[in-house]
């Protein structure tokens, strides 16, 4: 809970987001550093082109005409020269730096994504995966308008700004003073208009994301729409919503529509009074008319940057709230990790002996989910747990992977207690098969070996056919190159566990773990299954959560679990002899 | 539609708004015809001062002029600010409306054959592009048109014919490098799009797996795999930048050069005595007035082309026929509430594949009865309910209710006689009692506790601190996969309609809260019809009467009793159910 209270509302400061900018920038601080050198070259050229001009302004008052020839081809090549030096400078600057930005943000998803997917699995449960995935793409992208546009535009435009500065200090300190002491009428318009739209931008935000939900969801529902018979409900509803948004966008012309103009008017000022010192001094033949020339083109050059500079808001809002998000998500903990020289075992020597002694399992505080189970698997023996929902089944083989912590016990493989093996090194002699299994955008192949390269095409051949999971493969064309749509949604669940089965074959996991499927499967796929869970189970240590009668019969034991704690173990015969729990379960509905 | 169709269309969307776009229009030309002469009152200024012998007093009037000049431009703006932009908006939203009015009265078939994101893109991308050909689009080109013309009208007048030429002839290079390379930028954009999505489906999908990544230590591997679609958006990103790099560096250069040409050729003038000093400043202010207009014609004419095909695709949309409708001599009122169907064949529209279809069923579902229907997955249970709501249409004369046809019934009368509990539960972002009543004109609060005690969901909805007022859905409370279902059967069943369907509405309600609702709803349902569709025939035992469906046809039909003494299909379904429900209870 304490989690969503803070995203609410994260504490907005620049001051945050320029440190986080900066730590990556680190990286790739030669190429920011050149392209900023390159900035510095190519303000400079474009400032000096209009005191070029300015100087053959100056020739025609007052040379004569042999000279003013000369001077303007003298004046005219060196424009064209710094011309194209500054294009060509532009042109590397910004590829440069676009560039550095994009590798920035390359190496925050990077990061992020490390990150995330190493964390405990108690984070996904707690957190919905588009939460997640909004962290990795979304709040990044955000992040990428902003190095796009601030590395691009905001730099360049300080640079132009704070370069016709000192150049104007440099062709006349008095007029400069001029520009600088009127320079803050824009600025307190700007900071206005920022102050404005930020008024707005709440309420705007807010209305334009309540659009877009109520679409998607309306588009997604319209058959319960049409079914319920509502949709002229429906469309009132929605008419409201449009015409809140309408007012927020008419709200956001109106405050575009008095700024900009407003700015235009506030720069133009700057622009009369410039032009004013400028013909007095001329006048008292302190400045030269070409000068005069200087200061109007300067004064174009100074204008652009500064509207441009007043439009960056919005880009810096939505960054600051991203990059606190991403901060949140990178500063989450991982507290199942391997203790400092962790035992590492290999799995072609495990034998696959496991005990649970005493084990007491809470997800949080002390609601016990396991409440001190304590049992012994030998190497090579099969077990079925049974039970009603949420019993504590499913806790028990995640606790096996180590993916849950225990607060009191301990869970012994091999005599070696699970939280001194290595972690990874511990999972791989864990094959899982999942109750609902995962199938990726890829071909069977793909989903057979996953990202293993060193599963050979012939190992994935040999444990399908293991399995049984040839036969439905090889019924497509393109056999085990068939690319699986939709995720699996055209498999059968059945089919699905197949896929898993041969999964753990090509890796060659000395336990399985196996969740049942409960979903209903035809009776061909449930005979395929039956026998590749015997082929499986035989020689391997096996822990099965068992839905299925086929596969009660067949394990050496039986696990009846209730409310957390084990109440009976045996055999389906042994346990439906003793007439207690499984005999109940068994014959309720025969009764 | 060809072009000049679609311009049509556009200015059909427009036409009542014809007024804000001519005030538009003249405050445009003021602002033009203003902002012309501002550099000519520099260049007064120039060849005042220059003479050497001049007064500060002199050029007071050419200042106060310009102060004027800008008063009346920064009025203006605002004007056309309003009155263009304000109106796109306005155009924009009608447009939604409308398309959001189509939206309703399509059918599903069209909504199985789209995707959901697509058929958003209608309101976010080709809106967008409607309010920008309607807004900045007529802006762009009106301000093209309007400035460069005075401009130049004023540059050859005033000045040069010669100059002006020699100095506007790179101007033309900004207009086709800005069209040409926004264009170029569209398409980048796009394909930008496109992987930006594929980065997200990659990240969904990892970590919806993330399970399986740590059990089979892929962490490697995933993430190889995401940055390869890391990669690809980076690389495309830098190539969009790499053009933003050519545009500015080309655009500079262009302007420099016409600055370049300007310099040689109006400097010889100048020293000619063609034109006087202040002409010439004054010539340079006027080709910077001439910079944003050549901008402008590129990007307006991007702006057209992709305005147009959005209204072509908006268009195509609007065209479309939903294809259920009201036939002309529809009845809005039937009598009875029996179902009868006779030789009902269906398969759906659009699909070689012949799963889910019916082959020639004939029933009846009795009055005030409970019929039920049972079968595997994919014999056809849900498309026969799909046939009788008119989610598709079946053949002529094929259902009936109350003896009529029902493809003769209005389709809002039907869907008031039927209420359905469909599979795929749906739950609105709003309160539970919002969601429960929102099929009735008036929710009264006895009511929808009422229909919330017959699901068995008022205990839960107590439970809540805040009660009916809980705010469920995408953006509420998660509820149980039970406890939606139990909302959605309140949700129909205070709709109290004559005939209420459940399509295997409580599969993940456990046996002893299922058969309670059953129950429940016998009892508050004596003189009515139901018809209850279940996987699980424990909970349809009761049934007045049981159907059994296998590959789309009827295969059974009769009491619990003389189905299970058939010894059928039906027989063994029931049998190996038992035994499976036993094990995981």
């Amino acid at each position: 809970m304490t989690d969503t209270a803070q995203e609410k509302k994260p504490s907005i400061s620049d001051l945050k987001l320029f440190k986080f900018m900066i730590r990556y920038a680190r990286q790739f601080k030669l190429s920011i550093l050149i392209s900023l050198l390159l900035l510095i070259f190519s303000t400079t050229f474009k400032l000096i082109q209009p005191a070029i001009i300015g100087r053959v302004i100056d020739l025609f008052i007052n040379g004569n005409s042999s000279i003013l020839l000369n001077g303007m081809i003298k004046y005219g090549l060196l424009y064209l020269m710094v011309l194209a030096v500054m294009s060509f400078t532009i042109f590397l600057q910004v590829l440069l730096i676009g560039r550095a930005g994009q590798n920035i943000l390359y190496a925050i998803r990077d990061d992020i994504f490390k990150h995330v997917i190493k964390l405990d699995l108690q984070f996904f449960d707690k957190t919905p995966v588009g939460k997640v995935v909004t962290r990795i793409t979304n709040d990044t992208e955000t992040l990428n308008d902003m190095y796009t546009s601030v590395l691009l535009n905001v730099i360049t435009d300080v640079f132009i700004i704070v370069g016709v500065i000192i150049g104007s200090f440099i062709v006349s300190p008095r007029i400069a003073w001029v520009i600088i002491i009127l320079l803050p009428v824009v600025i307190i318009t700007s900071l206005l208009f920022r102050k404005v739209m930020r008024m707005n931008y709440r309420s705007f935000r807010n209305h334009l994301s309540g659009l877009n939900a109520f679409l998607s969801e309306s588009i997604s529902s319209m058959k319960i729409i049409s079914l319920l018979n509502i949709q002229e409900k429906k469309k009132k509803e929605f008419e409201v919503i449009n015409q809140n948004v309408h007012h927020s966008y008419m709200i956001e012309v109106i405050i575009y529509g008095v700024f900009r103009p407003l700015l235009y008017f506030s720069t133009q000022i700057i622009f009369c009074a410039v032009l004013y010192f400028a013909a007095r001094m001329v006048i008292d033949k302190e400045i030269s008319v070409g000068t005069v020339f200087i200061f109007i083109q300067y004064m174009s050059i100074l204008f652009e940057p500064l509207y441009e500079l007043a439009e960056q808001f919005n880009v810096f809002q939505s960054a600051i709230s991203a990059t606190e998000k991403i901060e949140q998500t990178l500063s989450v903990k991982q507290s199942i990790i391997s203790i400092p020289d962790p035992v590492i075992i290999d799995r072609s020597v495990v034998r696959g002996h496991i005990e649970f002694r005493h084990v007491w399992f809470a997800y949080t505080n002390e609601d016990w989910v396991l409440k001190d189970v304590s049992f012994t698997i030998a190497p090579g023996e099969s077990i079925a747990i049974v039970g009603p929902t949420g019993a504590g089944k499913s806790s028990i083989i995640n606790l096996i992977s180590r993916y849950y912590d225990i607060q009191k016990g301990e869970i012994i493989l091999d005599g070696v207690n699970i939280k001194d093996i290595e972690i990874n090194s511990l999972r791989r002699c864990l094959g899982v098969v999942m109750q609902d299994v995962f199938i990726f955008a890829g071909t069977f192949k793909e989903n057979i070996r996953l990202f293993d390269d060193s599963i050979t095409d012939d190992m994935i051949k040999k444990s399908s056919e293991f399995v049984n999971a040839d036969k439905f493969i090889n019924a497509y064309k393109d056999s085990y190159n068939h690319y699986i749509e939709e995720r699996g949604a055209t498999l059968s669940s059945g089919q699905r566990q197949l896929i898993s089965f041969a999964r753990v074959m090509a890796f060659d996991n000395p336990i399985l773990i196996l969740d049942e499927a409960t979903a209903s499967i035809d009776t061909e796929t449930e005979g395929l299954i039956q026998a590749a869970v015997n082929n499986i189970m035989s020689g391997r240590t096996t822990i099965a959560i068992a839905h299925r009668l086929s596969t009660i019969v067949h394990v050496n034991r039986i696990m009846v679990l209730s409310k957390g704690e084990i109440k009976e173990t045996g055999t389906h015969h042994e346990l439906l002899a003793m007439k207690g729990l499984y005999f109940q379960l068994y014959t309720h509905q025969f009764l | 539609m060809n072009r000049f169709q679609l311009f049509i269309k556009l200015l059909h969307y427009t036409k009542k708004h014809y007024i804000a776009y001519i005030i538009g229009l003249l405050a445009l030309i003021i602002i033009d015809v203003t902002e012309l002469f501002i550099p000519a009152q520099t260049g007064y200024i120039i060849d005042t001062i220059k003479t050497g012998n001049a007064v500060i007093s002199s050029v007071y009037p050419f200042l106060i002029k310009i102060m004027i000049f800008i008063t009346i431009v920064t009025l203006f703006r605002f004007v056309w600010r309003y009155t263009l932009f304000g109106t796109a908006r306005r155009i924009e939203t009608e447009m939604r409306k409308k398309l959001y009015d189509k939206f309703s009265d399509l059918s599903q078939e069209f909504y199985t054959k789209n995707k959901t994101g697509d058929l958003m893109s209608y309101f976010t991308n080709d809106l967008n592009a409607i309010r920008m050909i309607t807004g900045p689009g007529f802006l762009m080109i009106a301000d093209f048109v309007l400035m460069t013309s005075l401009i130049i009208f004023r540059m050859i007048t005033t000045t040069d014919l010669v100059l002006t030429l020699v100095a506007c002839f790179p101007l033309p290079l900004i207009s086709i490098v800005s069209m040409v390379i926004t264009k170029k930028m569209h398409s980048l954009y796009e394909d930008k799009q496109q992987a930006f999505g594929g980065l997200s489906d990659i990240t969904q999908e990892s970590i919806s797996g993330v399970r399986v990544i740590k059990s089979f230590i892929q962490y490697y591997g995933a993430q190889n795999r995401f940055n390869k679609s890391n990669e690809k958006n980076r690389d495309i990103t830098i190539k969009t930048i790499q053009m933003e790099a050519l545009i500015s560096a080309l655009v500079q250069f262009a302007i420099g050069f016409s600055f370049f040409t300007t310099l040689l050729y109006g400097g010889y003038l100048t020293t000619q005595k063609v034109i006087s000093l202040g002409e010439f400043v004054a010539f340079y202010e006027y080709l910077i007035l001439l910079i944003w207009p050549s901008f402008a014609l590129g990007w307006g004419i991007n702006i057209i082309s992709k305005g147009l095909s959005s209204v072509k695709r908006i268009e195509a949309l609007l065209d479309v026929k939903p294809a259920i409708f009201d036939t002309e001599n529809a009845v809005s009122e039937v009598h009875g509430n029996d179902v009868e169907i006779k030789g009902l064949t269906f398969s759906y529209p659009h699909t070689n594949d012949s799963s889910f279809s019916l082959k020639n069923i004939h029933l009846s579902i009795d009055k005030n009865k409970i019929t039920a229907i049972t079968g595997r997955t994919g014999s056809g249970k849900t498309t026969f309910i799909n046939c009788i709501t008119r989610t598709f249409n079946p053949p002529r004369g094929t259902v009936f209710i109350g003896g009529v046809d029902i493809l003769d019934i209005k389709l809002s009368s039907l869907r008031s006689i039927i209420s359905v509990v469909t599979q795929d539960v749906f739950l609105f972002s709003a309160t539970i009692s919002e969601n429960i009543a929102i099929g009735v004109n008036r929710g009264e609060n006895d009511a929808i506790v009422n229909a919330s005690k017959i699901a068995s969901f008022h205990g839960n909805v107590e439970e809540f601190t805040e009660q009916y007022e809980t705010i469920v859905g995408e953006r509420g409370v998660t509820l149980s996969g039970g406890q939606k279902q139990r909302l959605t059967i309140a949700r129909a069943i205070i709709r109290n309609s004559p005939i209420l369907i459940l399509d295997d509405a409580m599969s993940a309600v456990d046996i002893d809260t299922e058969k309670k609702i059953i129950n429940n709803i016998l009892e508050n349902r004596k003189n009515m019809t139901t018809i209850l569709i279940s996987h699980r025939i424990s909970s349809i035992i009761n049934a007045d009467k049981i159907i059994v469906f296998d590959e789309g046809e009827v295969k059974e039909s009769g009491t619990h009793a003389t189905l299970i003494r058939q010894g059928g299909l039906y027989k063994e379904l029931y049998e190996r159910q038992k035994i499976e429900e036993a094990i995981n209870d």
